[in-house]
């Protein structure tokens, strides 16, 4: 994804702004529709990403070891 | 071993007195309630201060390995009780109070250490609003710093994969409570900012007594989170337990929950904003285009009406002159009785030198036409000679 999501947002809340615009020209309307068409496409693409990382961090004397740490989704098992 | 005899030295007697004192069984644990006055800290860490009331003073000291153990700052002046042991500095010939217990009266240890820092923390403008980092809208990392046992994280990262499911979460196991616990926290701090960028860090423990919460209130962990350059969320305890680092923090999360609301947007609100954006551009731009093809209409028909006004601009001219055609035509003069006059080529006769005598010419009336012969030629209709 080239910008991020609060970009690409952004851009799209701008766009609709543009359109209050009473000077706009046609052509400019279709180029800023056809480039808002783009955004939302790839804001839901964004949206409907999978699932991010769960990880834990430590830092050691070789550096930062990561590993994953699925169990911390789950619910705790003893009380 | 006193007898009046016997001369003794300073030390046995010293030696002797000392013995008494510390084996006298109610002043080798008492406690003792006075005002604290001539204090001072050596370079060792011990505490030497005076403890007195309205008619007495007695020395006191409290060493290093107890000192260090009290979590607020002991002032001139300040009303405490204290729990120690009498004995005899023999150096100094003096009778002293050795303290191991120190605690403010009438107040809590820990409420007055809690207001104390507050205090001094806000005077330093550490909880000022300037110092507050933005919270960004949608992080894509989440750095948790808490224990990795228990119900706290769980909680959180349900809270953040129901809302945000894409969000990566990176946990530093740290102690939340215990003597290591704020060193851990500064180190965990300090690992975000220095090795492992993310977006956000969220600091979190779940509820329990102010002494539990202790961790949250010391110095270091207030400067560690005042430090970061990652803006921190500080969810500690219940909703009305208020920590210092909730205070210094760019945002306070009442609990580990909340915070988890807080810190990522619902994907299901998201999909809403950009449905409704989405609406909202199509119908702007069918305006747009509605709008553009009526004035393209608008333009049509003043095109047209522009077209039908020159035509008909040219029709009343062409009328016009029509009028005035008419008025010149030849047959209205020969309406008034005037007559026209042409040879046989049909050249018209202006002058009485364009025919010859005998020969023969028209002449056109209104209405008819006369064949007839010159006879005779005149000069001049004003002249004589005609």
């Amino acid at each position: 994804m080239g910008k991020s999501f609060e970009e690409n947002l952004q851009r799209l809340e701008n766009i609709v702004d543009c359109f209050s615009n009473d000077q706009l020209s046609l052509q400019e309307g279709l180029s800023l529709m056809e480039e808002g068409i783009r955004l939302i496409k790839e804001c839901n693409l964004f949206l409907d990403k999978g699932k991010g990382k769960l990880k834990m961090l430590l830092e050691g004397e070789n550096g930062i070891a990561v590993w994953d740490a699925k169990e911390l989704e789950g619910e705790i098992d003893e009380i | 071993m006193l007898n009046s005899q016997k001369v003794l030295s300073v030390s046995q007697l010293t030696e002797y007195l000392k013995n008494m004192l510390e084996t006298d069984i109610r002043l080798s644990n008492l406690w003792l309630r006075g005002e604290i006055s001539n204090l001072t800290v050596s370079n060792s860490g011990h505490m030497y201060l005076t403890l007195k009331d309205h008619d007495s003073i007695i020395k006191s000291v409290m060493f290093r390995s107890n000192y260090s153990l009290i979590p607020f700052k002991i002032n001139k002046g300040m009303e405490v009780i204290a729990r120690g042991r009498v004995s005899l500095y023999a150096p100094g010939g003096t009778y002293q109070f050795y303290i191991q217990e120190l605690l403010p009266q009438g107040i809590g240890a820990f409420e007055l250490a809690f207001q104390q820092l507050k205090d001094a923390l806000a005077a330093e403008g550490l909880f000022r609003k300037e110092h507050k980092k933005p919270i960004p809208q949608f992080p894509q990392s989440i750095g948790v710093i808490t224990s990795p046992k228990g119900a706290v994280i769980r909680d959180f990262v349900k809270v953040v994969r129901r809302r945000f499911p894409q969000v990566n979460i990176f946990l530093v196991p740290t102690a939340v409570q215990g003597t290591e616990a704020p060193a851990q926290i500064c180190n965990s701090i300090n690992l975000f900012n220095n090795k492992f960028p993310v977006d956000v860090i969220v600091l979190m423990r779940g509820g329990g007594s102010l002494e539990e919460l202790w961790t949250f209130n010391t110095e270091v962990v207030a400067r560690a989170i005042h430090n970061s350059h990652i803006p921190i969320i500080s969810a500690v305890g219940h909703e009305t337990d208020v920590t210092i680092s909730d205070m210094v923090a760019d945002l306070r999360a009442s609990t580990p929950s909340v915070a988890g609301e807080i810190v990522v947007p619902s994907i299901e609100e998201l999909k809403d904003v950009i449905k409704k954006l989405e609406k909202q551009m199509y119908y702007q731009g069918q305006s747009l285009i509605k709008f553009n093809s009526s004035k393209l209409e608008n333009i049509k028909k003043d095109l047209l009406s522009a077209i039908n006004s020159v035509f008909e601009r040219k029709e009343r001219n062409l009328a016009i002159l029509a009028d005035k055609l008419h008025d010149l035509s030849p047959l209205q003069i020969l309406k008034r009785g005037y007559c026209l006059c042409m040879d046989e080529k049909n050249n018209t006769i202006i002058n009485v030198n364009q025919v010859k005598i005998g020969s023969r010419v028209k002449v056109i009336l209104k209405k008819g036409i006369l064949n007839c012969r010159v006879e005779n030629k005149g000069e001049d209709l004003n002249g004589q000679k005609f």
